[in-house]
């Protein structure tokens, strides 16, 4: 480890601390600024007079979002959509992806073109509303968590993860009598448990912020989740006197405030996962993609 | 032998193919039975009530306005469905992307049996296709419709929405009359402390300006929400190039149409802005402020002039006296004369329709649907979606209607209203002019709405061409286009990367080679 002691390591070091900082520092600071936003006073707001620590504390805000009289059917919707989805996700990718891996497979590089395909061309969303339609499925949820239920992307990280486990691993349990399922059950998957957690973490991310798909198929409102509720909330508040509209968003909560109340109270729970699936993640994602 | 292989295991492959069709069915047939309940709610009327006093269900596209989140338990609401005899199926769609979830609804034929807030573009760009119910043909089935269309003189309103067949597609949404209700809005607290006059006319407005920002060097005395075309809606008909269809305005003497974008009114109005910008009297970020920070704008004193919307001024005023000077007061003015004289905004009367499908007519209840349409122009529907329920939010003695003490003494009448589900576009059909100016409460609102009828500030509406099916494929095409370019140009212009005195014939050349000419080809054929 001799080129640690080199002038230039240690430039190379302070250079790279100084722009991770930056970094990092770009991602906090809005951050930072949004939920002492959330906390201020509406009129401290609206006078530009709120950097990173709130002024004239109050939980407003916060009130007016959880008011808000469908928020708390938000809530458990998102949890159902999101743990639903990620479940059906998961169970489709990887027995999607397991046979998928195996190069004796005939037919496989068709299958995988298949599905390479639908990464680049879809079928647009007026013919994929009437799919779902005629399937039967619009405002339930399965219609949500079903036809997007395998991603092309990550079913490629997850083949090749798969690709990367030693054959003979596999073969020495086919001659301990293990079948092809219970191979995948017992050896393969407790082996994967980055890429899945990597996935499981996407999967999460994904169903918890995905509004469009709701506001799509969903027509009752007690099925909203609480992403498009928010979503209403910041992108709606703004249009003041729209056409065919009296009036302003009301009372003497700064539109900004509730804004962020809104960002603040759905983005942190999916923060809170994070740090549980991290320890799988810093290995995780691309793990797959290089082994000799 | 390799064939023989091969085939054996390309069957192996049919039979796995086979297996995940077998599995995709039985999972659509697991989510069957969990959308069983859904299928009878797109059934709408068809499906349930056999006539008799059995309410029918009508189900309704809703727009949901964050404002006012949609909430079934809403007296109003329930009032609704009792004085009509109907069971309202609601679907709330958020308002951000309503028109979007409305297209996706009506492209794929699956619309409920009432729509409402549909916009003019998109009534214009689906009426072609035949979706929607041919609403003129019905005429003698809704009556209170009829008598409130004479009753408000609106036929030329209604003409912009009558298609090249001569029929109606949607039921409008109406105001009364027009309403003073957008103004050009100055902080007066600084006009009397500079002892300036409030301006009248556009060189009065860039003196003052002028004034302003010398005596707050750091300021830009102008600012601006709602983008490019906002500002041209508000203040365009002083200008002379608005209101405008699409860029395009209707010269009554020449009985003609012309783009109001390559006019001479508009070569002063961009020249007018360049100056302002160049000379940073207007905010840089004109024609980019998202609405808040518009409002931080005007309200920590940045800028002090500005057009909106009067019902705004009381938030902002509030704030500014906070944050400012206890002095602090933005008000609003009468129209600042430009070029198309003293014009003030839009009185335009219909903003969107209520649409049905055309396939209703085919369900079994549509009589009834047409009776609940009908109901929806009556008085009483009207009173119930505008004032509220009587007694509880307003009162009426002699024939004139007020609120209650309870909502006049909230925070905000309208707020009051909102509560209990009233003031919501999706319920009512008029918004009568003594309830609108009850609730916005600003004895300025109607005193210069007096004044604008009495002195014809008010522009006449935009007139809309009749075009055939194809014409109008031809304008889609073209308009997107000119829209795009005009956009661009005209942020170049008043930032200055182009010049009014270099480069305006080549921008008019290439805008009509870009589609106008086409474009006002097409609409002055209609008038033939």
């Amino acid at each position: 480890m001799l080129y640690r002691r080199s002038t230039g390591f240690k430039w190379f070091m302070a250079v790279n601390s100084v722009v991770m900082l930056l970094l990092v520092a770009s991602i906090l600071v809005p951050f930072l600024h949004l939920l002492s936003v959330s906390f201020s006073n509406s009129s401290a707001v609206v006078g530009g007079k709120v950097g990173l620590w709130p002024q004239g504390f109050n939980l407003d805000s916060y009130v007016r979002v959880f008011q808000h009289p469908s928020i708390l059917a938000g809530f458990k919707n998102s949890i159902i959509q999101t743990a639903l989805g990620t479940a059906i996700g998961l169970f489709m990718l990887t027995i999607c992806a397991y046979p998928l891996s195996k190069r004796a497979l005939k037919g496989r590089k068709l299958l995988i073109l298949f599905i390479m395909f639908t990464m680049f061309f879809s079928g647009g969303l007026i013919p994929t509303y009437m799919l779902v339609k005629s399937l039967g499925l619009i405002d339930s949820i399965w219609a949500i968590v079903l036809p997007f239920s395998i991603t092309p992307y990550y079913l490629l990280l997850m083949m090749t993860y798969f690709q990367g486990i030693p054959e003979e691993i596999e073969e020495s349990a086919m001659l301990d009598g293990l079948n092809p399922f219970r191979i995948l059950v017992q050896i393969i998957l407790p082996l994967s448990k980055p890429i899945l957690a990597a996935i499981t973490l996407f999967l999460v991310v994904y169903y918890w912020n995905n509004w469009f798909n709701s506001m799509i198929y969903l027509n009752s409102t007690d099925k909203h989740p609480v992403m498009m509720i928010v979503r209403n909330i910041i992108a709606g508040s703004d249009l003041a006197g729209n056409v065919g509209q009296v009036g302003d968003t009301g009372n003497n909560i700064s539109s900004a405030s509730l804004k962020a109340a809104a960002i603040m109270s759905t983005t942190l729970p999916i923060m809170l996962i994070f740090p549980f699936t991290q320890k799988y993640f810093a290995k995780g994602v691309m793990l797959g993609s290089v082994k000799g | 032998m390799k064939e023989v292989q091969g085939s054996k295991k390309s069957k192996r492959l049919a039979g796995g193919i086979a297996l995940t069709l077998a599995m995709s069915t039985l999972l659509s047939a697991c989510s069957g039975s969990n959308s069983g309940s859904n299928a009878k709610e797109t059934g709408g009327a068809a499906t349930t009530g056999n006539g008799g006093d059995q309410p029918i269900t009508i189900s309704m596209m809703y727009d949901d306005n964050p404002s006012y989140p949609f909430n079934a338990a809403w007296p109003v609401l329930e009032q609704f469905q009792k004085l009509a005899n109907v069971k309202l199926d609601i679907q709330p769609t958020p308002d951000a992307d309503y028109q979007n979830k409305l297209k996706i609804v009506l492209s794929s034929g699956s619309a409920p049996d009432l729509v409402s807030y549909v916009e003019h573009p998109v009534y214009m760009e689906f009426a072609q296709t035949g979706v929607f119910l041919p609403i003129s043909d019905y005429m003698d089935k809704l009556p209170n419709l009829k008598k409130k269309l004479e009753q408000y003189k609106i036929s030329e309103e209604i003409d912009n929405w009558t298609l090249k067949d001569g029929k109606l597609y949607g039921l409008p949404f109406m105001f009364e009359s027009a309403m003073y209700n957008t103004a050009p809005v100055i902080r007066v607290d600084l006009l009397k402390k500079y002892n300036l006059q409030a301006p009248t006319t556009m060189d009065e407005l860039y003196n003052v300006l002028k004034k302003l920002k010398e005596a707050d060097p750091k300021s830009y005395p102008m600012a601006n929400l709602n983008g490019a075309l906002g500002l041209i809606n508000l203040s365009g008909a002083a200008w002379g190039i608005g209101p405008a269809y699409n860029g395009f305005v209707f010269n009554s003497e020449k009985n003609e149409f012309e783009y109001a974008y390559t006019s001479d009114n508009y070569k002063q109005y961009v020249t007018f802005l360049n100056r302002l910008m160049k000379e940073k009297l207007a905010d840089p970020e004109i024609f980019t402020s998202s609405t808040d920070q518009w409002k931080q704008k005007m309200a920590t004193g940045q800028s002090v002039f500005t057009y909106t919307w009067i019902s705004e001024l009381g938030q902002i005023n509030a704030d500014g006296k906070k944050n400012v000077t206890p002095d602090f007061e933005l008000a609003p003015l009468p129209p600042i004369a430009g070029p198309g004289g003293v014009k003030g905004p839009s009185a335009q009367r219909i903003n969107f329709a209520y649409v049905i499908p055309a396939t209703a007519a085919q369900k079994p209840n549509f009589d009834k649907l047409l009776e609940y349409v009908n109901w929806l122009y009556s008085d009483e529907a009207i009173n119930l979606g505008t004032w509220g329920i009587q007694d509880e939010t307003f009162v009426e003695k002699d024939g004139k209607r007020d609120f209650t003490d309870a909502v006049k003494s909230s925070d905000m009448i309208q707020k009051a209203l909102w509560n209990v589900g009233a003031s919501n576009n999706n319920f009512t059909t008029v918004f009568t002019y003594d309830w609108f100016s009850k609730v916005l409460n600003n004895p300025l609102v109607d005193s210069l709405t007096a004044e604008a009828n009495a002195k014809n500030w008010f522009p006449s509406v935009a007139k809309v061409p009749k075009l055939t099916p194809a014409d109008k494929e031809e304008e889609t095409m073209r308009s997107t286009t000119v829209h795009d370019f005009f956009m661009r140009s005209q942020e170049q212009f008043i930032y200055g990367k182009a010049s009014v005195d270099t480069d305006w014939d080549s921008y008019v050349k290439e805008i009509n080679d870009k589609g106008v000419t086409k474009l006002l080809e097409i609409y002055n054929n209609t008038l033939k």
